[in-house]
């Protein structure tokens, strides 16, 4: 695994590594990868083809808060608060 | 010792002394061993009062006055929740789980919440953001984990019983090192809800106990059916105690010898363990079971599949710890430029370095590109395995098998993640296939206490706990 491919990954991870922190983990997948390979070795485990396949990791601009609010059931604009039915403190 | 059961015989005894007697035991304890991160102990003797009053009216419930040390993972009303990490430092839930609730509601005094490896992602409590838990017998080992604080909290007398969460053997694991009972109960047969979610499909939370009857007491507490867990099963919860002394004439017993050599090949298992798995089995044929031999999958192959499938799942369940719902932090709080710069910074500042490993290779795995190569292959692994382990148990009733490669290993000993990983060999094949297992105390390796695993049929608890019982008394 390159150091930029970790880059690549942390920042989808949504997680902040510092340089000696990212190195230290690169090192670490790439032994983990490369031991789960061994799964590579029972034909049992290909994947059968399938449709719906995963959409590349491409970020996209999501949707306004004014889009939600609109989309949502009963929204409360004044606490800026989705409203929901009471689950907490109830009976089973 | 002091049981659940032997509580329950003396009727009498008050709740409050008890109580009293269990917070002076975690207090002379907890300097060296740090198995609890939080100690109720106002709560503790408020809880103890009720139940001594509810005995005086005649409404005790079957763990009235049982004083209980629960895992930081299990939500707690108003009873901060950490999950060992430093993002839920601060966090107390407005509701409690429902296996919290069922033993209130059977009466039980919550002592305290238990420290764990962050998030339950590890095998020796080491991974808590809070310190590590030591073994209550020997303080320069671990105790095991993630469960680990529940387990050394047994082990030294901080409680009568724990909840732990078993994921890939983390009930099992500290148990086995700290002399205790702990049983994983079948996928589904008890609710997670308010248990913060590891790896949805795998996750499990179940009892830690002294016998093995008290195990089968808390389980009937705390299974069942829940409107607030769909993946709860509807099927009935039997009395567990019924046919628990029925012993094992004319069951049968799988074994599976190549297990063993795998992890001694690779130099993980120094022969002890062997040792008391053999002398298991020689009391089972002894009480008239018959051993079966039977194939199990490669422990590699099942400790492969596991560490792509848990991180997978919890690159996802962890993705809703932000830093800014579940209250916040000290001093970790990220000051990006705009919300998800914000976020980043604060994973990155509150998350330890095995959460880190585990959310990169989940996203990963999940990846375009490698999704085929690494998840899908590694749930069609996981499904090789559990049907491996479904026609192991159609030509037996059970399944013998060790918990651990070693007993219990001291601190800083492992430091190679895969090594970590690797001494979970013998439980995570198990989880994968989503069935029940106990880990029942079988004497010592190495002057330290050592588990045998026993494996059962999905939803054959009555029948694990029957076997368990019967080396048990022949264990002593």
């Amino acid at each position: 695994m390159e150091r930029a491919e970790l880059q690549r990954l942390s920042e989808r991870a949504r997680l902040d590594l510092d340089d000696s922190e990212a190195e230290e983990l690169r090192v670490d997948l790439q032994r983990l990868l490369t031991y789960v390979e061994r799964l590579e070795d029972d034909p049992d485990t290909a994947p059968v083809p399938a449709d719906g396949l995963p959409q590349d990791d491409e970020p996209r601009p999501g949707l306004t808060r004014q889009e939600i609010a609109e989309m949502a059931p009963s929204f409360n604009p004044e606490k800026g608060l989705f409203v929901c039915q009471r689950i907490l403190d109830g009976d089973d | 010792m002091e049981t659940i059961e032997s509580l329950e015989s003396r009727a009498g005894l008050n709740a409050v002394a008890r109580t009293t007697a269990i917070l002076e035991r975690i207090a002379q304890r907890e300097g060296d061993v740090q198995a609890f991160l939080t100690v109720d102990r106002e709560g503790a003797l408020a809880q103890a009062a009720a139940a001594d009053l509810r005995r005086q009216r005649g409404e005790a419930g079957p763990l009235n006055g049982v004083p209980v040390a629960l895992k930081d993972n299990l939500s707690t009303r108003g009873l901060r929740t950490t999950c060992g990490s430093r993002l839920l430092e601060n966090y107390e839930p407005p509701f409690d789980a429902t296996v919290v609730r069922r033993l209130r509601e059977a009466g039980a005094v919550i002592v305290g919440k238990t420290n764990m490896d962050e998030f339950a992602m590890g095998a020796s409590t080491e991974n808590s953001a809070f310190g590590p838990t030591r073994h209550p017998e020997s303080l320069e080992r671990v105790p095991g984990g993630s469960s680990g604080g529940s387990a050394a909290a047994l082990a030294y007398g901080g409680c009568l019983f724990a909840l732990g969460s078993d994921t890939g053997g983390s009930i099992r694991q500290p148990a086995s090192f700290c002399g205790v009972v702990g049983l994983k109960p079948t996928w589904g047969r008890v609710s997670r809800w308010g248990l913060t979610a590891l790896a949805s499909s795998l996750d499990q939370v179940g009892p830690m106990t002294r016998t093995v009857r008290d195990a089968a007491i808390v389980l009937g507490v705390i299974a069942g059916a829940d409107p607030r867990d769909a993946t709860a099963s509807p099927l009935p919860v039997p009395d567990y105690l019924d046919g628990i002394e029925d012993g094992v004439e004319g069951l049968r017993v799988g074994v599976a010898p190549d297990l063993l050599t795998t992890l001694e090949l690779a130099g993980l298992d120094n022969g002890g363990v062997r040792s008391r798995l053999e002398a298991a089995a020689r009391t089972l044929t002894t009480l008239g079971a018959s051993l079966v031999n039977v194939f199990l999958p490669s422990p590699d192959d099942a400790v492969a599949a596991y560490y792509v499938l848990c991180p997978a799942e919890a690159s996802a369940n962890l993705a809703r710890f932000d830093g800014i719902r579940f209250r916040q932090l000290n001093g970790q709080q990220g000051e990006g430029e705009d919300i998800w710069q914000t976020i980043q910074q604060t994973r990155g500042r509150g998350f330890g370095r095995e959460v880190k490993r585990r959310i990169l290779v989940g996203t990963f795995a999940l990846s375009a590109g490698y999704h085929d190569r690494y998840y899908r292959r590694a749930l069609a692994a996981r499904t090789r395995i559990a049907r491996a382990y479904d026609a192991a148990l159609m030509d037996c009733d059970v399944l013998l098998m060790p918990v651990t490669p070693t007993p219990a290993f001291k601190l800083g000993e492992i430091t190679d993640p895969l090594a970590m990983y690797r001494a979970d060999s013998y439980t995570v094949g198990v989880s994968l296939a989503g069935l029940p297992a106990l880990s029942l105390p079988f004497g010592r390796v190495d002057g330290l206490p050592q588990g045998v695993q026993l494996v059962g049929r999905s939803f054959g608890e009555a029948t694990l706990l029957r076997v368990a019982r019967a080396l048990e008394k022949e264990e002593g």
